[in-house]
């Protein structure tokens, strides 16, 4: 069997326009030097990555250099990066890229992330892989720069659409690509209508609960590879628990994806060091608590219980509720204008003032991560830090990139503290800051995974601190007792928490915790119903453990 | 290319650039550019639309590389293979010296033959499944038709001019370069012919398998949608993945001409070089 081979025909012409001119041609030294400068970037091996041997700056782990490689070598450049949070799948993306680059596979590239990551791609591609990758803002980019990075939501409104239709592109990546999982919706179709030779779906969750998630993220990237959706169904069905019993399913998805999990990466894990630090409210924030509690206006049960939840962060936040409350209904103020009132007398907050302690007791300079809920907490500690002359910056879901990536920096240059208000799932990497406060806890338990893993993560060097803060004999303390500490969340990494949620069928865990406190007339009842809970939640995790489907 | 030969690599460049070395040490070089090399590495066309506009002459900057990794300095950038400048200094390189007629510098009295060669340099491409690059460098002798391989290696240590030398004359060529350039093209095709190919099957019962999934996958007939819209849809989507398939998986070779040129050399180092050949 024999290639096409192509002969380079064009250079004849070239020369000879040259060689019939009379005069001086190039020298002997820059004639040499092309020479070698081509040899230089020939690379003679079908196998094994170059890539990494051209970044000397970088230190690849072993699961993320056999990652790429698989990707490069057995997948065809075609694959899902399906590795636990944290261990790396941007790098194994951008060494991948590197790869193909530098081989002369791939030249012109798009990566659609979501809009709040497209900075940190940039910069990443940049400083550590040395490609030169530009976001998108202007119309014009799309067509003048090779390595282009942008959210799908701008890419695919017209007239980027129409524009990155019309090109041909080498390589495309999908970042969170779990959001593809529907085949009917039009972010799939327009992915699927990319011209696009090579393509990485980088997922932490290939699969959640039905098994055409995969089936839809695997026809992105070979059609036909799975057979047609009816086949499909009609030989797996639709049910992800199936999928323990096909063997040649399994099999078949592991030629096309990569899945590292943290236990197989043989790395050593900094440890996670987790304090719960109790708070008692003075006597006067404790009678407000109660007398709140004990209002009897049925109507308002889950307002009642939201408003406890914020008394425990901070007067603040409470009061802002209520008064936001008035002002929809005014006959509610009969309820709320005294506790509005008495709300206003109380002094600082206990929980606050514990916040302040607990920093002025760390060694100085000590960085901390503080999360909580509320956005009226957020100002109220950050004023509080001031007085006592502690350096803070604020940081919030909705700030847009850039003031993100400024925030960050100012956090790991200049201030001791970053108050958040939002876990920001997809947000910024703090690895260089140890300490966490949970200032008060989301209801919700992938939130506070996901708080934690901004810095339990790759490239954090030191154990990681945590402190629980709860106010005793409040609704806090249920939650930190009866649902964090049975599910052992804190301690250990569940990275099967997302699955185990949704196998769960619990589309917001908060609601659900809501229900529960509201639905309860004692607080036997919320415990047993906590338990419940939590017991389902722990099983579920162990079964899918045992299933170990995608290896 | 590991640092020290890139840092001469370097240096070699910029100097024969016309550039000022303005400090050196080992793993630093601070060079006064040119205009001319301002405009091409630099990266400021308005700068010089500009002042060529105002027909006044630009001031081209300063650039410090760092070739030890160590090495730390104000305004400096680390260069390294791999680093978009140096690949950018690559490209100018190759692009700028692609073909050359030169003469070897001779010391001599008496009057001097010189023998033509046209010499070519390759990259050969190999695009299957993966993809690898071979280099070669033939030399044909212009008069008898002589092949030399690895000739750009054999030459390290000659030396060549832009002119002849003194008391030296050119032999004219029997064969004429355009038809050497094509013999050396036919000594390629036999030289491919020797190599293995079991990439080129390999990849070619790749493709064959990743054509018939996707056939299967977009097969009209079991379509259950019969609305002649989506029909069209999926039939452009189809044509999309099997265009990028071939793309993907077609193997081929593809021979480019990295650069060539018409050398002048004498009957004795000919001689010398062919006999090291065949030692």
């Amino acid at each position: 069997m024999q290639a096409h081979v192509k002969d380079d025909q064009l250079f004849i012409e070239k020369m000879h326009d040259i060689v019939q001119q009379e005069a001086e041609t190039v020298s002997w030294e820059h004639f040499q030097m092309a020479y070698t400068a081509a040899k230089a970037t020939n690379i003679d091996t079908f196998t094994g990555l170059v890539a990494p041997g051209y970044l000397p700056h970088m230190t690849f782990h072993p699961h993320q250099l056999e990652a790429s490689r698989r990707v490069v070598e057995e997948m065809n450049g075609r694959a899902i990066l399906a590795d636990e949070v944290g261990l790396g799948k941007t790098i194994e993306a951008g060494l991948v890229l590197k790869e193909l680059m530098i081989r002369g596979l791939v030249k012109k590239v798009l990566l659609l992330v979501p809009a709040s990551l497209v900075n940190q791609w940039v910069n990443e591609l940049n400083s550590k892989f040395h490609i030169p990758a530009a976001s998108q803002r202007k119309q014009y980019v799309w067509e003048h720069y090779d390595v282009i990075v942008s959210s799908i939501d701008l890419a695919k409104r017209t007239p980027h659409r129409e524009i990155i239709l019309e090109q041909d592109y080498d390589f495309v990546l999908i970042d969170e690509a779990h959001k593809l999982k529907n085949s009917r919706t039009k972010n799939y179709s327009f992915i699927q209508s990319l011209k696009k030779k090579y393509c990485l779906l980088l997922t932490a969750t290939p699969v959640q609960n039905k098994l055409s998630d995969i089936y839809n993220l695997v026809s992105l990237l070979k059609p036909g590879y799975l057979g047609s959706y009816k086949q499909f169904k009609d030989t797996y069905g639709d049910d992800r628990n199936d999928l323990e019993q096909h063997h040649y399913l399994k099999e078949l998805i592991r030629k096309v994806m990569v899945r590292n999990r943290r236990d197989d990466t043989g790395l050593q894990w900094t440890k996670r060091k987790v304090e719960t630090v109790w708070i008692d409210f003075e006597d006067a924030e404790r009678d407000v608590y109660d007398t709140m509690q004990d209002s009897t206006s049925a109507a308002a049960t889950f307002a009642r219980i939201t408003l406890l939840r914020e008394l425990c962060s901070s007067r603040e936040a409470a009061y802002l509720s209520m008064k936001k409350m008035v002002e929809e209904n005014p006959q509610s103020s009969d309820v709320y204008l005294p506790l509005m009132q008495a709300i206003e007398k109380l002094p600082h907050h206990s929980k606050a003032l514990k916040v302040i302690e607990l920093i002025k007791a760390a060694p100085a300079g000590e960085k901390f991560i503080i999360f909580t809920e509320y956005r009226a907490s957020q100002f109220y500690l950050q004023w509080m830090l001031k007085q006592h002359d502690i350096s803070s910056v604020p940081f919030r879901g909705g700030f847009k990139a850039g003031k993100k990536d400024w925030m960050r920096e100012l956090f790991e240059k200049h201030a001791q503290v970053l108050i958040a208000t939002e876990a920001g799932g997809e947000g910024i990497n703090l690895q260089f800051c140890s300490n966490m406060i949970n200032y008060d806890l989301p209801w919700n338990p992938m939130r506070l995974e996901q708080r934690i893993g901004r810095i339990h993560r790759f490239g954090q060097e030191n154990d990681v601190q945590i402190y629980n803060f709860a106010v005793r004999d409040t609704l806090e303390a249920h939650i930190l007792e009866l649902l964090y500490k049975k599910i052992n969340l804190f301690e250990r990494v569940i990275g099967n928490l997302d699955h185990i949620l949704a196998e769960l069928q619990v589309p917001d865990m908060e609601k659900e915790i809501k229900r529960i406190f509201a639905d309860s007339r004692s607080d036997g009842e919320i415990k047993v119903k906590l338990d419940n809970l939590t017991a389902v939640i722990s099983e579920t995790g162990e079964q899918i453990e045992r299933s170990k489907m995608h290896g | 290319m590991d640092r020290h030969i890139l840092h001469q690599f370097l240096r070699k460049f910029f100097i024969s650039n016309g550039c000022q070395l303005l400090e050196e040490n080992d793993g630093l070089l601070r060079i006064q550019l040119t205009p001319a090399l301002d405009e091409e590495l630099m990266n400021r066309p308005f700068y010089w639309r500009y002042k060529k506009k105002l027909g006044q002459e630009g001031e081209p900057m300063e650039l410090t590389l760092l070739t030890d990794p160590e090495q730390t300095a104000e305004k400096a950038e680390h260069i390294h293979f791999g680093s978009p400048r140096l690949h950018q200094i690559f490209r100018l390189i190759r692009s700028s010296a692609q073909v050359a007629r030169l003469y070897e510098k001779l010391d001599t009295n008496s009057r001097t033959a010189l023998y033509p060669w046209l010499i070519r340099n390759m990259s050969v491409h190999f695009s299957g499944k993966r993809k690898r690059t071979e280099t070669h460098s033939v030399g044909l002798q212009l008069l008898n038709g002589q092949f030399m391989t690895n000739a750009m290696e054999n030459f390290t240590n000659l030396d060549f001019k832009q002119q002849i030398s003194d008391h030296c004359y050119c032999l004219s060529p029997v064969i004429r370069y355009p038809s050497g350039y094509q013999r050396i093209s036919s000594y390629m095709l036999a030289y491919l012919d020797t190599l293995d190919t079991g990439w080129v099957t390999e990849t070619t019962s790749v493709l064959e398998q990743e054509k018939s999934l996707l056939a299967h996958f977009f097969d009209p007939n079991s379509q259950e949608e019969q609305d002649e819209e989506l029909r069209q849809e999926r039939a452009a989507l189809y044509d999309n993945e099997l265009a990028a398939l071939n793309r993907r998986l077609t193997p081929s070779i593809h021979i480019e001409t990295i650069n060539a040129g018409i050398f002048y050399l004498s009957e004795k180092t000919s001689r010398q070089l062919l006999q090291k050949k065949e030692a």
